[in-house]
């Protein structure tokens, strides 16, 4: 996705949160199936409040890392921490602090949507009066309350994944590990699904998501780390990861007017690397295309020159993906 | 907004049992309970009651050797002998129960070699001995694993002594009373007493076919139940809601014995709705209804540990369903379900005792066929809950290994 609307966020704990240890700490994580090593010293973590994406192809480890990250696949190698406990020891106690939204839709679908999120909510060991509470705060949460009743089975492909949803959601976890929650969704189905995730990322619940669009990651995450045949190759910002790979922004300034005159004055603002003249417009690669769009117009209204039109290009995951693996991300997804 | 509920919070119900009762609901919405507990078992009971409701699966041959050979001992072998030989050979090409006289020389041999399932010796002077008004010995010869046939075999014995006994107690009292005895009266009194003794159920209880087989196909029906279990969790394997739940707080072994625990009420109640239809519409008589509970719930923790077990070995549905048909067949034909009461031959029975279904029908057949009570049972009971213990935990073991794997 390439585009003015997308968000870059800084990594840093949310207003309001105190910067800690980290959440989450993953140190070497290994899993091997027979001869095959799925993941392969793995290592990351989250801070309270950050939204962290995995991004890979299928196959590439990120159900396999989360397993054991849910404490359900024991390591071979390495450890996982949250909030400081061990959680591949098959503490429940650790547990309670993850809640997991599986890929597949994980509820029983012969049982109405309030039944399930019972279910597994006294799992989770809540009881009585707060798990009844926390039930139809859940459901209200994810858009359900009226279809509370009504069993899994009937409900669309979207309702049932934000009932898949509610579940990781419904004991407040401190950490809500999302695998690929919107794959085979409709769009209007997946929009409400990333919306009610922006929701809870503002509300200071720290996220781990994996998925293979790049553009969600884009969207929801403050940090991304890429992973492919088990390992991470790279992780940070966007703008780090771009950065990494030699990438810049570019702003495309269609324009009338005497453009190599403007051309030349574009050149002398800060943050902008290099200026090509074309056919009735002018590329510009900055450092930041944000923060040098105004700096551009201004100067074109000093050379009077009349702009008609702007296209802003950064450059994204997909391309940070293609340069780090040699292959591009949807030739490889699903 | 974190909230992270204690322990305490959380101690009960275990998660073992919240499995168990979502399983049990989500089996009687989907009605699959309906059918196992109810519906299955009564077609069953049906299919049995109405088959061989009044019909007996009992076919043995009893050896009777008269060494004493005197006119009292006479009396009582040939009215068996004869019982079964004279008359139209019709009459009774269906009776249970065949006697046959043998020498008592060979009577030890024939029942060693199978040729009979049992033998009555009366020794040389036994009438004598009687009529002096000393006692007598009779030997019943059984094959210890031909139960069946060494309870009718004692039976009939028991049944002449103590005709013995009455004619002995009526001449006694016509002496002292100074009434002249006529010997024939005392014969048609003997004679009456002893062709009862034939007509009469061996050891008090009833051990009709309906009553037999519904016990072996409930069984059998158990395991196909209490597999469900195994089906049940291949399937939310694959489908997330099993790591979902490992994700939460419960542990393999939970999830794992949940699911069991909540197939093995159905099959319990299945086992019931048998015992109950078999008893109320058919007649048939299984026993003390304590020994019977208590065998059941042993029988059914048996069947679990071999359902866990071989619910550890499946990684697909058609795995767990293939897996479970060969081990329900394979114990069904080892264990005796299929073979009707006092007819397996003797390597079948010794095979049969060491298969939990064998050990459970046996005790059952202890309860209905000899008035057998809890306590005199408790060895099946002790055997059925090793089955239970020792399988149950490897397959436990086996499964908690796979679902983290």
């Amino acid at each position: 996705m390439s585009g003015t609307d997308q968000r870059e966020h800084s990594g840093a704990p949310v207003p309001g949160t105190a910067p800690s240890l980290p959440l989450l700490r993953c140190d070497g994580l290994v899993r091997r199936f027979g001869e095959r090593t799925a993941v392969d010293g793995v290592s990351f973590h989250i801070s309270a409040g950050e939204t962290y994406g995995l991004l890979g192809p299928n196959g590439a480890g990120k159900t396999t890392t989360i397993s054991m990250i849910a404490g359900i696949l024991r390591p071979d190698g390495g450890r996982v921490e949250l909030d400081g406990r061990r959680v591949d020891a098959h503490d429940p106690e650790a547990k309670r602090s993850l809640g997991l939204v599986p890929q597949e839709i994980a509820l029983f679908d012969d049982l109405s949507a309030e039944e399930n999120l019972r279910f597994f909510g006294s799992l989770q060991g809540l009881r009585g009066a707060d798990l009844r509470a926390r039930v139809a705060a859940t459901l209200e949460l994810v858009g359900l309350s009226d279809r509370a009743k009504d069993r899994i089975s009937e409900f669309s492909g979207g309702m049932q994944r934000r009932a898949n949803i509610a579940v990781g959601l419904l004991h407040r976890p401190r950490l809500l590990v999302l695998d690929e929650p919107t794959a085979g969704v409709d769009p209007q189905s997946r929009n409400q699904i990333l919306e009610s995730i922006e929701q809870l990322r503002a509300e200071g619940m720290a996220v781990l998501y994996t998925t293979h669009y790049m553009e969600e990651a884009e969207r929801l995450c403050d940090r991304v780390g890429i992973i492919d045949r088990g390992r991470i190759v790279a992780e940070g910002t966007r703008r780090e990861l771009v950065a990494q790979i030699g990438e810049h922004d570019r702003l495309v300034v269609r324009a009338d007017g005497p453009l190599d005159a403007f051309a030349a004055t574009v050149g002398t603002l800060a943050g902008v690397r290099e200026v090509h003249v074309g056919t009735g417009s002018i590329d510009v690669v900055v450092d930041d295309a944000a923060s040098t769009l105004a700096a551009v117009v201004d100067a074109a209204t000093s050379d009077h020159v009349v702009v008609t039109g702007i296209e802003v290009r950064e450059p994204n995951l997909e391309a940070v993906f293609l340069h780090l693996t040699g292959t591009a991300l949807r030739d490889r997804g699903d | 907004m974190t909230r992270t509920p204690s322990r305490a919070d959380r101690a009960w119900p275990p998660s073992w049992l919240l499995v168990a009762r979502t399983e049990l609901r989500r089996r009687l919405r989907n009605r699959s309970a309906i059918v196992t507990a109810f519906v299955g078992p009564v077609a069953l009971a049906a299919v049995f009651g109405v088959l061989l409701s009044g019909t007996s699966s009992i076919d043995v041959t009893i050896a009777v050797a008269d060494d004493d050979a005197s006119a009292l001992t006479s009396d009582f072998t040939g009215s068996l002998v004869d019982a079964d030989t004279g008359g139209d050979p019709d009459d009774h090409r269906d009776d249970p129960v065949t006697f046959v006289a043998i020498d008592a020389a060979d009577a030890v041999q024939a029942v060693d070699d199978g040729e009979v399932d049992a033998a009555i010796v009366i020794p040389a002077g036994f009438g004598a001995s009687i009529t002096s008004g000393g006692g007598g010995e009779l030997s019943v010869i059984r094959d210890p694993a031909g139960r069946i046939s060494g309870a009718i075999a004692e039976a009939v014995a028991r049944e002449f002594t103590i005709a013995l006994s009455s004619r002995r107690l009526a001449a006694a009292t016509a002496v002292s009373l100074g009434t002249a005895v006529d010997p024939a009266s005392l014969d048609t009194f003997v004679d009456s007493t002893t062709t009862a003794i034939v007509e009469e159920e061996p050891g008090g209880g009833t051990i009709d076919a309906a009553g037999f087989y519904g016990v072996g196909m409930s069984i059998m029906f158990l395991f196909f139940t209490v597999s469900f279990a195994a089906r049940s969790i291949v399937a939310e394997r694959h489908n997330g809601v099993v790591p979902r739940m490992l994700a939460s707080s419960a542990a393999p072994w939970e999830v794992a014995t949940g699911k069991v625990v909540a197939v093995s009420a159905l099959g319990l109640a299945g086992f019931t709705t048998v015992w109950g239809v078999t008893s109320l519409l058919f007649g048939s008589s299984w026993g003390s209804p304590v020994a019977v509970v208590a065998l059941m719930v042993c029988t059914v923790l048996a069947v679990a540990g071999v359902a866990t077990f071989v619910c550890g070995l499946a990684r697909t549905e058609p795995q767990a369903d293939g897996y479970t048909s060969m081990v329900a067949f394979a114990l069904a034909l080892l264990g005796g379900n299929f073979v009707g009461p006092g007819q397996a031959p003797a390597a079948l029975r010794r095979v049969a005792s060491f298969t939990p279904n064998g050990q459970a029908i046996d005790a059952f057949s202890r309860v209905a066929v000899d008035g057998a009570g809890i306590v005199d049972v408790l060895p099946q009971m002790a055997a059925l809950l090793a089955f239970a213990v020792l399988l149950g935990s490897m397959g436990l073991a086996r499964v908690t290994r796979v679902m983290t794997s």
